[in-house]
Formats: C-alpha cells, sequence, structure tokens
C-alpha cells in the first residue's frame, strides 16, 4: 500500500462555485502532509484560507482538523462556498484518511 | 462626474498580472489615481484563480505543447484563456467611496460596463451574479475582485473573437461543474460577441464599446494617459513574482 495518499473531495455549489479539498497524508505515520483547499470561489481577504491550510500541515489526522480550519476560514467572508460546504468536505476527506 | 484615468496597452501576462497588483498598492497609498485598464495578453495566456488548483484547472500538457504560458492571479475565480486576437481584459482600481461596499453589489455596479458595451455592438447581454456576463446563457465574459484596505481590484475579460476550440482544449473544468451547468463539455458553455453577431468584431470596435460601456455604468468621464514611473518600477518588481514556479505552484 502506499504510504503517502491523496484524497479529493468536491462540490459545485449550487448558485455558486467549485469546491475541491485535497488531503494529501501519509497514511504509516497518520499525519496530514498538505492540504489545499481549491476552487474558483472568492474570500476577502484570499490570505485566511492559506493561513487555514498551513494550520493543519503536519498535524495528527483527526476531526479536530475540522474545526480548525473552518473557525480560521471563518475569519473571512465568503463567496460562492460556505463554511457548511468546507466543513462537509474535509469531515469526507478525513474519514477516508482514517480508514487508512 | 467620476473622472477616471484610462490606460490603454499591452503587454506579456506576467507584467499584466504585476500592473494591476502595483495600481492596487498605489491606489491605497495614493500615488495612482480612480485608473480603467483596458489591455491584451500578449502572447495569449492562461489565467488562474488565486485558489485553484493548476493541475485540475489548466491542461498542462497541451499548454506546454502550445507554449501558452500560464500565470496565477492575486483574485479568486476561475480559469480564463486570454486570446491576443479575441479578448479585451480590464481592470478598474478605486477607492470604496466610488464602488459599493458590499461585495455584491459592487460586482453588479461594475459588471455593468461589461453589459453596456455588448449592447452598444449589438448584442444583449445578461449579468449573472456571483460573477459571469453571459448571451443567451452562454459566458463570453467573468470577473474577479481583490480588497485591500479602502481600495478595490476588479478585473475580467471581454472575449470578442476568441477562439473557443483552443479555450476548450487548454481550460479544465471538473465534469461536476459541467454537470451542474448541464452542458457537455466547456465549448457548449462560451461564446464571444463575434459568434453572437455572425461577423467578425474588431479589435478597435471592442475598447470603444467597453469605454462607452464603463463611462455608461460608472458615470464617469474616462481621459487617456500614461502610466506614472512609480507604477512601471512596481509592477516590474512584482514580475518576478508572478514569473516564479512557486506562485503558480502554490495550489498544484
Amino acid at each position: 500500500m502506499e504510504q503517502i495518499k491523496s484524497i479529493v473531495k468536491s462540490v459545485k455549489v449550487p448558485g455558486g462555485k467549485l469546491l475541491e479539498i485535497e488531503l494529501i497524508v501519509d497514511i504509516k505515520e497518520r499525519k496530514v502532509k498538505a492540504l489545499y483547499i481549491t476552487g474558483d470561489f472568492f474570500v476577502y481577504p484570499p490570505e485566511v484560507v492559506d493561513e487555514a491550510e498551513k494550520s493543519v500541515k503536519d498535524t495528527k489526522i483527526s476531526y479536530d482538523l475540522v474545526d480548525k480550519v473552518v473557525n480560521i476560514m471563518g475569519k473571512g467572508e465568503l463567496y460562492g462556498i460556505t463554511l457548511n460546504h468546507v466543513k462537509s468536505l474535509l469531515k469526507e476527506a478525513i474519514e477516508e484518511a482514517l480508514r487508512g | 462626474m467620476w473622472r477616471l484615468r484610462l490606460i490603454v496597452d499591452d503587454g506579456d501576462p506576467y507584467y499584466q498580472m504585476a500592473l494591476d497588483e502595483a495600481l492596487l498598492i498605489l491606489r491605497y497609498v495614493n500615488i495612482t489615481p480612480d485608473t480603467l485598464r483596458l489591455y491584451v495578453f500578449n502572447p495569449s495566456a492562461i489565467t488562474i484563480g488565486y485558489f485553484q488548483s493548476l493541475s485540475r484547472a489548466v491542461n498542462l500538457e497541451r499548454a506546454r505543447e502550445l507554449g501558452i504560458p500560464i500565470v496565477r492571479r492575486i483574485t479568486g475565480g476561475g480559469s480564463v484563456y486570454h486570446d491576443s486576437n479575441g479578448e479585451i481584459t480590464y481592470s478598474i482600481v478605486s477607492t470604496l467611496d466610488r464602488i459599493p461596499r458590499d461585495v455584491a453589489k459592487s460586482y453588479e455596479v461594475i459588471t455593468k460596463g461589461i453589459v453596456y458595451a455588448a449592447e452598444y455592438l449589438g448584442v444583449e447581454a445578461k449579468f449573472i451574479p456571483i460573477n459571469d456576463v453571459v448571451i443567451a446563457g452562454k459566458k463570453f465574459s467573468g470577473q474577479a475582485q481583490i480588497r485591500r484596505r479602502n481600495t478595490v481590484l476588479q478585473h475580467g475579460t471581454f472575449m470578442y473573437a476568441t477562439d473557443l476550440d483552443l479555450l476548450a482544449s487548454v481550460l479544465r473544468v471538473p465534469k461536476i461543474k459541467l454537470k451542474a451547468k448541464k452542458v457537455p463539455s466547456i465549448r457548449e458553455r462560451v461564446t464571444t460577441i463575434s459568434e453572437a453577431l455572425g461577423r467578425r468584431v474588431t479589435r478597435d470596435e471592442t475598447i470603444d464599446a467597453l469605454k462607452y460601456g464603463f463611462s455608461k455604468a460608472l458615470n464617469a468621464e474616462l481621459y487617456e494617459d500614461q502610466l506614472r514611473p512609480e507604477e512601471i518600477e512596481l509592477a516590474k518588481n512584482l514580475m518576478w513574482k508572478y514569473k516564479s514556479r512557486e506562485w503558480l505552484e502554490l495550489r498544484p
């Protein structure tokens, strides 16, 4: 089995934009190697997304990451996606990561 | 009436994206006046939104084959193919005194310029929130915005004669998005002014139309001018960021 795994979850928000969550994990060490929150949405200011992505780098895979990311992104104004979309895709990705 | 400086130019994609950012920064320190830029990407190029995954937004293999440069923007939104001979990009830099603070409203107010420009050329276009303009349901213009302090930069496209087959071959749109838009492929989702009119519209006509459109939408009087030395200098310094692999692959 590959040790590094990329998990991508995506949604097209009705009347909004595309949101993709890419979670790159080290299955053996149970750690997040990288998180990318991507798509054609808008966030003001954009840096909150960078900050959210960086906040979980090299941390243990767990559902706590969801709140961490959502709290940071919540500091911005989102257009085309909502925090709930981020939350549910991230949950799905973590679920898959925990299954290994 | 709002006196709005007009800059018309062309240049490579790194310069264009660097200059938009330079104008945003220099606007809020009051060196740059409120400005409308109408510009051409020369050579033709692809830009992607700040949050986009490079490999999921662009067909990298195809872009490399065709030698088309790719640049990441500071603004969100989607991937764009800027055809040198078929697309004019505009950018507006202004303080929020002239533009609504409400984001959705500000998109609508500025993007009216695109709707009026199309109307000037004889095409009925419609703004679809958040940031699209369509002709009979097909997109020919997209906008993206960023704000810093009390200043807004909005840039967007106006496809008057873009090679849409080429566009469709270099941009990637995920299946779930096409499905939501109820189109089989990206080619069916886009159009140009020329396609709508059934005749080839020229660059000069398009620039006239955009001048008319934005003056009307913003109740502004345009005066054509040159860039200031500080603007060119900062743009040249910022170009390195846009040329860097690190920036392009911020979200690989």
